[in-house]
């Protein structure tokens, strides 16, 4: 499979990168030095490229999470208001029981 | 199991019909079922925890490693690096936030699905009926034909039907935002496997470009160095771009084992909640990799 421009670009920053810390002439490192920032540079405008176009999906992926999130959240508080319900029933009885007290 | 008198014959109805309700739509989910959704839970929040904190420290790790070349090689010889002015080059607030949020959502979810599940109702459900019965045994009439033994028995009907439609809801709820969240873990998913594969994605690639030539100036460093404190200072730069580099190859390895585990898991999970002939295996393999996650994260800690 023939490599992206990301992966090619990578490769050749790696192994200029191996080089500098190879060589022991000066010169020659900042030479290398040099075209490594170049080629880094052009690395760096790839990837902004990607990330201009990855960030509205990520964006699209947390809007459908977030929207799951909020169902999963709804069923939880409907699960825990059975409980709460037959409370409601119990005051209701307090209650009416008050009413017919009052009414005798 | 209760028993119910002729008198408590209403209750008892109430109570046949919960069951029939229940075992005509399979009551509940079961304890197999329970656990998948436990464990897939949990490693979800995990995983998009850890990796939203692990992009933080990236961006920690660029602003450091970008004022260590600054320091070392002066102003940048590219100016599409990062330099005085743009520290974080690469991953700007913008860049980190957006992607940071879309892993915590899926920790959130991973979070609330957990909870869903997690039984914090029969508490409740038994505080709530003897206060029910409290308050029937308060009313005259009542009082007058129920015994003590029936209040009791009504008590513990009421109790059950609760649980049973409790489990029953839940079982409903569970099932319906599993399938119906099926489609949008699978992209974000997608999106890790391949925004944090460790040779082509971006965030590798974004990594290199602030790691390689700190590395360059600091090997510049060393070899220019004349005394002991020159290259410590070389050296310190070489840690740091170390630190950073098994972050880049290390940590970001296991986030896209995890991610592709995940979405197995995920293909398991509907099939668990549907009961169509499952494996719990995809589920546990999901969890051994964000683990594994974890525990990388634990143990590279840069300085």
């Amino acid at each position: 499979m023939a490599k992206s421009l990301g992966e090619e670009l990578s490769a050749a920053l790696s192994n200029i990168t191996a080089l500098i810390i190879k060589t022991e002439s000066k010169s020659e490192r900042s030479q290398l030095t040099r075209q490594q920032a170049k080629l880094a540079g052009q690395l760096q405008v790839f990837v902004d490229q990607v990330v201009d176009e990855a960030l509205p999906e990520y964006e699209e992926a947390t809007e459908a999470l977030k929207e799951a999130n909020t169902e999963a959240e709804a069923a939880k508080r409907k699960l825990d208001k059975v409980a709460s319900s037959i409370k409601k029933f119990a005051t209701a009885i307090d209650k009416l029981q008050s009413l017919a007290e009052m009414v005798s | 199991m209760i028993t119910l008198t002729s008198r408590g014959s209403g209750w008892g109805g109430v109570f046949a019909l919960g069951l029939i309700l229940c075992f005509s739509t399979g009551c509940a989910l079961t304890a197999k079922q329970k656990a998948a959704v436990s464990q897939f839970s949990d490693s979800a929040a995990t995983l998009g925890d850890v990796t939203s904190s692990e992009l933080k420290a990236m961006r920690h790790g660029a602003v450091k490693m970008t004022i260590e070349r600054l320091l070392l090689g002066g102003k940048s010889k590219d100016p599409n690096l990062g330099d005085q002015t743009s520290l974080d080059r690469g991953f700007e607030l913008n860049r980190v936030e957006t992607v940071s949020a879309a892993t915590l959502a899926l920790a959130a979810y991973g979070k609330t699905l957990a909870s869903l599940v997690d039984d914090t109702q029969s508490a409740d459900l038994n505080v709530a009926s003897h206060e029910f019965v409290a308050s029937l045994g308060n009313v005259p009439e009542a009082k007058k034909q129920l015994t003590d033994e029936q209040l009791e028995a009504i008590g513990t009907a009421i109790q059950e039907v609760g649980t049973l439609w409790v489990d029953w809801k839940r079982k409903q709820a569970v099932t319906t935002i599993v399938k119906a969240s099926r489609q949008a873990v699978d992209h974000l998913c997608d999106l890790l496997i391949r925004d944090f594969d460790p040779k082509r994605g971006w965030v590798a690639l974004q990594l290199q470009v602030i790691e390689d030539p700190l590395i360059a100036e600091a090997t510049n460093a060393l070899y220019d160095g004349r005394t002991y404190n020159d290259r410590k200072i070389a050296l310190d730069a070489f840690r740091l771009a170390h630190g950073n580099k098994m972050r880049r190859t290390e940590v970001l390895t296991r986030v896209v084992d995890a991610a592709v585990a995940m979405k197995q898991a995920n293909g398991a999970l509907v099939r668990a909640v549907d009961q169509l002939g499952w494996s719990v295996q995809d589920i546990r393999s999901f969890a051994e990799r964000v683990r594994s996650l974890t525990n990388a994260a634990h143990i590279i800690v840069t300085e």
